[in-house]
């Protein structure tokens, strides 16, 4: 074995190592770790990409098969191949993650559409240094102004900058998207872990009761919970999380079920892992691709739902400067200025469309299989 | 076949039961009192208590539950607090325009979406098919409200084409039979009635058809490129067929099955589309019926809407699961 392929082992050791401990966890990695490793010095020694593929596969499960273990298996295979028939190696086998990073700025679009979702980010951030005027001090004289060089998009009904308007409702639509992404996903987690781990009457009853929620179309909910919580913006956070987290749990639940089935779960309760740690350290982290795609995924739905109950007069209320209440605002003006509506609308459909593609090029990414 | 439906149908009541539960627990337990809401500055506690009495609302949840359950069943789905008629009557005034405009757009979005996918795969990677899917990606990033409100500016307000709200125009007088607008015109013989509400029905239709489109005309394309790749495909091209008859006849049908279960999964596009569209076209149907609703605190109106755009919706799917077994025998037999 020559240099490189030496320097090659010793890296994918401490990757491999890495891995582990994320499995794991520390006090585990020690012990079951040294025996992992021992198979794998005798997979590498022996004749490698089968005998890797084969610890990479046990460690990983096989939701992330085709994504990580095929990838890394083969990459493996022909770079130790090529190390041990006297080749130089020519560049080190990509990471998971560089591996991911990589697949997805192959997709063009997907990337364009990271782009914009960082310049949308920034603009929310930034919304006070960026916007030209304050989003809710008005100007008599301006009132329903036509966009001019002083106001680009205008002015609404009593005054105020679209423009600056439109920067600071940045700001709701995506705090509201990724604040109830975020608390649907990491309820579902834990409804949907546990469901799947313990089945039997658990399971039968919360999905079901699930499934009876899913009966109504998404935004009906949403408008129903809307309509007993009262409008405003924490209620309309409060009943978008709570529409969306039956179809997460979903997801989380059959992805779980198929993974509490693999070895490594086996493995775990045979050296005496407690349920607890079995769900969240060993199954968790390897259902965590498609959880984070279906969330992804869901942003754009969200930031949707958002627009649409402020339309409807029912999500966050005015002065607040928000996409869909602006919107709502002016229809009422839709003969004298039309552009109260085209721009509100305009930046829906693009922050829209940019997570959809995001949530495609991440989805590709991960998990080509999906495809 | 018969088993096949009468399976689908008992199926369906648990489903239904459980919508009837879910309203009425959200309703009454996380509502503010309506009572209150009701009389306002006249309450006083006495009023207050003979209303809650009158309501029964003093009675344990399970009694106001097996109650609640009665009358829905029997179709008493209480009184409006606003125009105190019952509720009943008001929706099934109201529930033939949504209908009618969610037909409409479900049989737009399918027609237009499964023929822009065929054309789109028979031609794949063609200028026509990249225009169209790109196209798609847009139409299912489009909020409907939005695209609503610009067909008004563009049809409505700039070229004066088509009406902006309502049903039909206010010149035209309609005798009611079905309620729904296009037939009664054509039983009555109405034509200037029909035109009229073909042109109010358009844009309301397609704004509420267009996602749905998007994505049938993906899901068409999609599939129609595996099964045009198909052995029996070959086989009807080989035996002379004429190129339209084996993209119709032996393709496109093998495709159907997708396409049909897909349908079920928008239909639920369609209500949410119709709440919403509805609004922005003023359109006087269950959607616009629900959202007054909320607005003037009137909880039955709300309750009644929710479940009746509810159990529509699950009625849709029942109708999408007998369609997909008749086209499916394999579906059909399990």
């Amino acid at each position: 074995m020559n240099e490189g392929a030496e320097n090659a082992a010793m890296e994918r050791d401490g990757e491999l190592n890495a891995v582990l401990d994320w499995e794991l966890g520390e006090e585990r990695s020690g012990e079951l770790g040294g025996r992992l490793n021992d198979e794998l010095d005798r997979g590498l020694g022996a004749g490698l990409g089968e005998g890797l593929g084969n610890g990479l596969d046990w460690e990983l499960g096989e939701s992330l098969y085709d994504g990580l273990g095929k990838s890394l298996g083969e990459s493996l295979h022909e770079g130790l191949g090529e190390g041990l028939d006297g080749e130089p190696l020519a560049e080190k086998a990509p990471s998971f993650f560089r591996d991911i990073a990589a697949r997805f700025c192959r997709n063009r679009l997907a990337l364009a559409s990271l782009c914009a979702l960082a310049l949308i980010a920034a603009i929310a951030v930034f919304a006070p240094l960026i916007a030209p005027y304050s989003p809710y001090a008005g100007e008599l004289s301006m009132i329903s102004a036509k966009p001019s060089a002083a106001h680009l998009l205008g002015c609404d009904e009593n005054g105020r900058d679209v423009l600056s308007r439109l920067i600071y409702g940045a700001r709701i639509s995506l705090t509201v998207g990724f604040l109830a992404v975020a608390i649907q996903t990491a309820v579902s987690i834990v409804i949907g872990l546990f469901v799947a781990y313990y089945g039997g009457v658990l399971d039968t009853v919360v999905m079901r009761f699930l499934d009876m929620l899913m009966a109504f179309p998404g935004i009906l909910l949403a408008i129903i919970f809307m309509s007993v919580f009262g409008k405003g913006l924490e209620n309309a956070i409060m009943a978008i999380t709570i529409v969306g987290i039956p179809s997460a749990t979903r997801m989380v639940r059959a992805t779980a079920i198929s993974a509490k089935e693999s070895d490594y779960v086996q493995a775990a309760r045979a050296i005496g892992c407690k349920s607890l740690s079995i769900m969240f350290k060993h199954i968790l982290p390897n259902i965590m691709a498609p959880i984070i795609v279906t969330a992804t995924m869901s942003i754009s739905g969200t930031i949707l739902s958002t627009a649409a109950l402020g339309f409807l007069g029912l999500g966050v209320q005015p002065p607040t400067a928000e996409w869909g209440t602006m919107l709502s605002m002016g229809k009422n003006f839709i003969y004298s200025a039309p552009y109260l509506v085209m721009f509100p609308g305009a930046a829906i459909a693009v922050t829209i469309l940019a997570f959809n593609l995001f949530g495609d090029g991440l989805r590709d990414a991960l998990d080509p299989r999906l495809k | 076949m018969l088993k096949f439906i009468a399976k689908r149908l008992l199926q369906a009541i648990p489903v239904l039961l459980g919508i009837i539960t879910i309203v009425f627990f959200v309703m009454r337990v996380f509502a503010p009192d309506p009572v209150g809401m009701l009389l306002g500055q006249e309450a006083t506690p006495e009023k207050i208590e003979a209303l809650r009495e009158y309501w029964g609302l003093n009675d344990p949840l399970a009694v106001q539950y097996g109650r609640f359950l009665g009358q829905a069943l029997t179709g008493d789905l209480g009184t409006s607090l606003k125009s105190r008629q019952p509720v009943i009557g008001e929706l099934l005034s109201r529930l033939p325009a949504t209908l009618e405009l969610g037909l409409a757009a479900l049989v737009f979005s399918v027609v237009v979406g499964v023929g822009i996918g065929v054309a789109a795969a028979v031609r794949q990677n063609s200028v026509f098919d990249r225009a169209a899917m790109f196209a798609g990606l847009i139409g299912m990033s489009m909020p409907v409200f939005w695209l609503g409100l610009m067909l008004i500016i563009a049809f409505g307000v700039n070229m004066g084409l088509l009406p902006i709200s309502g049903r039909i125009g206010l010149d035209i007088s309609l005798v009611r039979v079905t309620g729904f607008n296009i037939i009664d015109s054509v039983i009555a013989g109405n034509w200037a009635a029909l035109a009229s509400s073909v042109k109010h029905m358009a844009m309301p239709a397609f704004c509420i058809g267009v996602i749905s489109c998007a994505s049938f005309a993906r899901l068409t394309r999609s599939t129609m490129l595996e099964v045009i790749r198909q052995d029996y495909v070959r086989t009807a091209r080989s035996k002379g067929l004429r190129e339209r008859t084996v993209i119709i006849k032996h393709a496109l049908k093998n495709a159907s099955i997708p396409i049909v279960t897909y349908l079920g999964v928008q239909l639920g596009s369609v209500v949410a589309g119709a709440v919403l569209t509805e609004t922005v076209f003023s359109w006087p149907g269950v959607g616009t019926y629900m959202v007054n609703g909320i607005n003037n605190y009137d909880y039955p109106v709300v309750q009644a809407s929710a479940l009746i755009l509810a159990a529509s919706f699950v009625l849709a799917n029942l109708l999408t699961d007998i369609l997909y077994g008749y086209l499916d025998p394999k579906i059909r037999k399990a």
